[in-house]
Formats: structure tokens, sequence, C-alpha cells
């Protein structure tokens, strides 16, 4: 089952599959089709004519059914609290255990903080280094508690992935100035990869502060060599918490996630030339991510708050208004004056000239 | 073909219908009926659904204070336990009727006229205007009720189209209990989440000789109340903003410039990759 699991995140960062991503709402129903081949065990071309019988039949309406569910699992995620966001995930397996495995795909979790037991340095735990009850860190490869039967990246890939967590990790440094960061990469067919690259920053706030705060990314992105040229695809997801408490406020919680998608062409000479890529595209995802983020949390739902209650009185802003409107009214009235004057003066003078 | 469709262990339905009814309980508001939607999907047993759900969706009703139009009538009313008689009878005490309400539907039907309580009728009345008044002045979509039950006169403030509601309670000649909760769900892109709650307790002379002054009195304290909480609510999204926000992550490195990607990428792994192909 966790092997069927590990490959089956490669094909998530396939795109074509029941995503990895948060799709809007009106995307459901084109998501439902993409859902049928990887769960139809045997196609009906194979089988006799005679053997589509009601058991395929009733295969197609159960597959069709989980395609739904799975819409609807994952509408059901972007409607309830994201402050309880692990614990609704939880109970939402229990309700729908057909389903763990493409929930967990395609939901992305908060990230916890290992220590690698071979080097003592921290690592992220997700969906894409567990196997089983263990964890893969980035740093030896080594799973924890061991586990002898855990996919393992090796070759060419692995020393890719090494040099990947020593690339993020100094741009943690640079943006994050602290937090975690960790990368994770798998082969996918014979020339191209996968992986996702993480990145965990709590703020405790301290004691001068009300505030704090969590900030976790999951850019998850697949790569593909055409030429000289390598695609990439890249689907990011940053899940922002934040808390406040002050006697005057009681309990804020600004909570929850935001996803955005990216696919690129860029040159690539050699293998290293991968991670300066990947490096561009997630800084520049990172960068805009940001910008929306501030946007959305800090503009937005300010903006609905304050549309909601108004804290000037708008008895006396409508006054205002309607005082404004009545002097523009008298201003254009005058120039209406004006002008009748100005014509009269305009005729005149064309009856003299005339 | 039960093979098939059984994969992990199932749990026994009541426990299905506790997680659903947690699930729904979560909604934000306006958007129950689609989380019901949801779950009728995930549960495949119609019946036990509907059956299991109808006593959770009275409570989400009742504390998130939904708002329904009555027949004939042009205000709309607010569905809370202040005016719940019945688990599905509520009172209206601003036109003074007794109404149905089908927690599953939503709809409300008539079903008689409401005799006021003779003794806190007076300044319930003088609350009531007081109250749409101060609601013409602060929520631009505002609904209100003024309840008068055991005594205690109490009032619903609800702008349910985002959420925002508050309770106001009059204990006593003076004495103010109170709940402020402002709910926003932005889910373009993701889902965003505001919550924000707090409880208050005010107090304020009310020693006129007529109601309107009393209910006038009430109403500034209140009105002062909930300024100061939004005012605060604001300086705490600047703080977040400002602070927060920051120091999670820089919109740039220190040095203003994004990072030199092939100088970091070369360094240390260059040669090993090139040895590897």
């Amino acid at each position: 089952m966790a092997q069927a699991c590990l490959r089956d995140r490669s094909c998530v960062t396939d795109f074509s599959g029941p995503a990895n991503t948060i799709v809007p709402y009106n995307q459901n129903i084109a998501k439902t089709q993409d859902f049928t081949p990887e769960t139809e065990p045997d196609s009906p071309k194979d089988s006799p004519i005679s053997s589509i019988s009601y058991q395929d039949f009733f295969r197609k309406l159960l597959t069709l059914k989980m395609g739904d569910q799975l819409d609807c699992a994952l509408d059901l995620m972007r409607r309830l609290s994201p402050q309880k966001m692990e614990d609704n995930l939880s109970k939402l397996v229990n309700l729908v255990p057909n389903l763990q495995d493409d929930i967990l795909n395609a939901v992305d979790q908060p990230l916890k903080v290992k220590q690698c037991k071979k080097t003592g340095r921290d690592y992220l735990v997700s969906e894409y280094n567990r196997d089983g009850d263990s964890t893969r860190s980035p740093w030896s490869n080594e799973y924890d508690p061991p586990y002898p039967d855990g996919v393992v990246t090796s070759g060419k890939v692995r020393l890719l992935e090494e040099a990947a967590n020593e690339a993020f990790n100094t741009y943690r440094e640079m943006y994050y100035e602290g937090g975690y960061s960790s990368v994770y990469l798998w082969q996918k067919g014979n020339d191209g990869f996968a992986g996702a690259v993480l990145f965990k920053k709590v703020d405790e706030g301290g004691d001068k502060r009300k505030t704090k705060g969590a900030w976790d990314s999951v850019h998850v992105f697949s790569a593909g060599e055409r030429g000289r040229n390598a695609h990439y695809k890249l689907t990011s997801t940053v899940m922002l918490y934040t808390i406040t408490t002050k006697p005057e406020l009681g309990d804020m919680n600004l909570s929850g996630n935001m996803t955005r998608e990216f696919d690129v062409d860029y040159p690539f000479e050699d293998q290293q030339a991968h991670i300066a890529n990947i490096g561009r595209i997630i800084e520049d995802m990172e960068l805009k991510m940001r910008n929306l983020l501030q946007e959305v949390y800090f503009n937005k739902t300010k903006d609905i708050v304050n549309d909601l209650r108004s804290i000037d009185s708008l008895i006396e802003a409508n006054k205002q208004a309607e005082a404004r409107r009545e002097l523009v009214e008298k201003i254009f009235e005058a120039n209406r004056e004006a002008g009748k004057e100005e014509n009269r003066f305009v005729e005149k003078m064309l009856n003299i000239s005339s | 073909m039960e093979d098939d469709i059984i994969l992990t262990k199932e749990l026994p339905l009541e426990e299905k219908i506790k997680i659903v009814n947690g699930f729904l309980l979560d909604s934000p508001p306006g958007e129950i009926t689609d989380v019901i939607t949801d779950l009728q999907t995930l549960m495949s047993d119609d019946a036990a659904f509907e059956e299991g759900i109808l006593s959770t969706l009275e409570e989400y009703n009742t504390e998130q204070y939904i708002t329904v139009k009555l027949p004939e009538q042009k205000h709309e009313v607010i569905i809370s336990k202040y005016g719940q008689l019945e688990s599905d009878l509520f009172i209206d005490p601003k036109s003074r009727q007794i109404f149905r309400f089908n927690h599953l539907r939503p709809e409300a039907t008539l079903v008689e006229a409401l005799e006021p309580d003779e003794e806190t009728e007076p300044l319930r009345a003088a609350l009531e205007t007081a109250v749409e008044g101060y609601v013409i002045d602060h929520y631009p979509k505002g609904v209100s009720a003024v309840y008068s039950k055991d005594q205690k006169l109490t009032i619903v403030i609800v702008d349910n189209k985002y959420n925002s509601d508050n309770f106001w309670q009059v204990i006593d000649s003076g004495e103010i209990k109170g709940n402020v909760k402002a709910n926003v769900h932005y889910y373009e892109d993701g889902n965003v989440q505001l919550n924000c709650n707090k409880d208050f307790e005010l107090t304020t002379n009310t020693n006129f000789d007529k109601h309107a002054s009393a209910a006038a009195a009430y109403l500034k304290q209140i009105g002062k109340a909930e300024n100061e909480f939004q005012a605060s609510l604001i300086e705490a999204y600047a703080d977040l903003s400002d602070n927060t926000f920051k120091s999670l992550r820089r919109a740039l490195p220190l040095t203003r410039n994004k990072l030199d990607w092939d100088k970091i990428s070369n360094y240390n792994i260059g040669q090993e990759l090139s040895k590897e192909k």
C-alpha cells in the first residue's frame, strides 16, 4: 500500500490525475473524468463481449462515484475551518476510507519538524517523504524508524536531491532567516523527475507581541527533458496561520491556505541547471504568493469586516454624500447659467458680424 | 463485488453521523447547503443521513442566527434560541407572531399571534426602536431583533452576508452582557477564514423616566463597545501585516536582490554530478 502510495505521488505531479491541486469549484466536473483511468482495473476492450457484465457495469459506476466522492471530499476541505484542518482531514478519511490515499495526496497538511538521527539536522515531514510510519531524512537518505522496504532516492536523482537541499537551505536563510527547509525528489519515467520543496517558519511572537504565526510552503513540481529544453510544472500551496489574543479584541484567528499553478520551459545544459531553474521558478512563485497572501489576508478579509459593519455613522455619511450631491448640482446649475450667458454673448457677436 | 468496495474497515454508522454533524457545525456562514450536498455524496445511506443531521441543523441554524423571511412580512426574522419556543417554533417579537421553521428546508410558516409579556414589553419595544436606528447607522445589511424571555431582554444583530453576529443581553437594570463574533470565508484560490470573537460585560446608568431614554443609554454603551472592538480588530490586522507576516518571510533578502542561482547551484556539487554522468 505504501509503495503504491509513493508511486501515486509521481502521478500527482503529472497533473493528469486527481490532482494535488486545489481547483476552483467550477472545475470539479472535469476532474471527475480524469479520475477514471487510474482506478479502472481492466479495460472492456480486452475482454470478450459476453463478459461486459453487470460486474463491469457496477465497477464503472463505483469508479464514477468515487470520482464524485473525491470532488466532494476536496470541496468540503475548502469550506471547513483551515484552523482545524488536520482534525478535519483525519475525520474525513475515517468517513470515506476507500479514498484515503487520494485525499491525503490531494490535500497539503501543515508540515512537521523532525530531527535526523544520523546528522542531527532538522527536516520536514510530509506525504512526500513518508512511507508507512517511517519518514526519510533528506540529509541522510535513511528512514526513521528504519524501514528496509522504504523507497529511497538513488543515483543521479539522489545527487540532485542533495544539491537541491543545500541550495534551498541557502534560499531559506536569505528569505526566512530561520525556519526549516527540505527537498525530496523522485524518479519519474525514464528521463524525468519530480519533487517537493518545503519550507516552514514559526513565529512565536514573544512577550511584547500578542500574535503568533506559522508559514508552510509546499511546492510540488515535475521536470521533463525535451532536447535542450526542460519543461517544469509547479503547484504551490502556502498555509499561513495567525493567532492574536488581546483583552480589547478577544481571540482572533486568521488562517488558511492558497494554491497556485505555473508551468514553463527553460533551457538546460547539464543536470545542475535543473536546480538553478527550479530555484528561479520557486523564488518567483513565492514572491507572487506572498503578494497574494498579503492582499487576501490583510486587505480583502479586512475590507469584508468593514463592509459588514461601519465604525462611522452611515446616516452621517449619507447626509454628507447628499450634501456633496447638492453642491455638485448647484455647480452644474451655475455652469449652465454661465454657459447660457456665454452663448448669448457669442450669438450677439455673431449677429453683429453678420 | 463486495470485496471491491470495502477496502478498509468502515466506521459504524453512528460514528460516521457524529463526524458528519461536526462538519455541519463547522460550515462557514451561508455554505451549509454546499456542505450538506458534499456530505450526502460521501454518505451512502440517505435515510440515516437526513435523520441523523436534523438536530444538528437546528443547532447550526440557531447558533449561526440564520435569517428568514416570514410570509407577508417585509422584514427578515432571526432564528435564535432567545426566540425559540420549541425545536421548530420561534417568535418574531416585532410583528408579534409565532412561526414554524423547517430546519431542513429552510422556510417559515405562520402559526398564531404572539401575546407579549406585559411587564417587559414597553422597554423591549423602546429597545427595538433604538436598535433598529443603530443598525441602520452601522450595519449596511443588518437584521436585528429584541427578545424578552424570563425577564431578560436580549438584542441580536446579524449581518449574514459573510457573517457577523452579536448578541447583547440586558440582564438587570444597567448591566449588559454580550458577545461579538466576526467570521469571514474567502475561497478564491484557496480557503482563508477569519474567526474573531469577544465577550463583553458593560454597565450603564439607566435611571431614566422614559423607556426611550434608557434604551438610548444602552445602545450608546453597545455602540461604543462595538466600535472599540472593530477598531482593535483593524489594529490587529495592521500588526499582523507589519510584524508577524514580515517576520515569517521577507519579500526580498536583506541584499534587496534575488538569489544568484547559478552561483548557488554550482557551489560544491557541480563536480560530483559531472562525475556521475
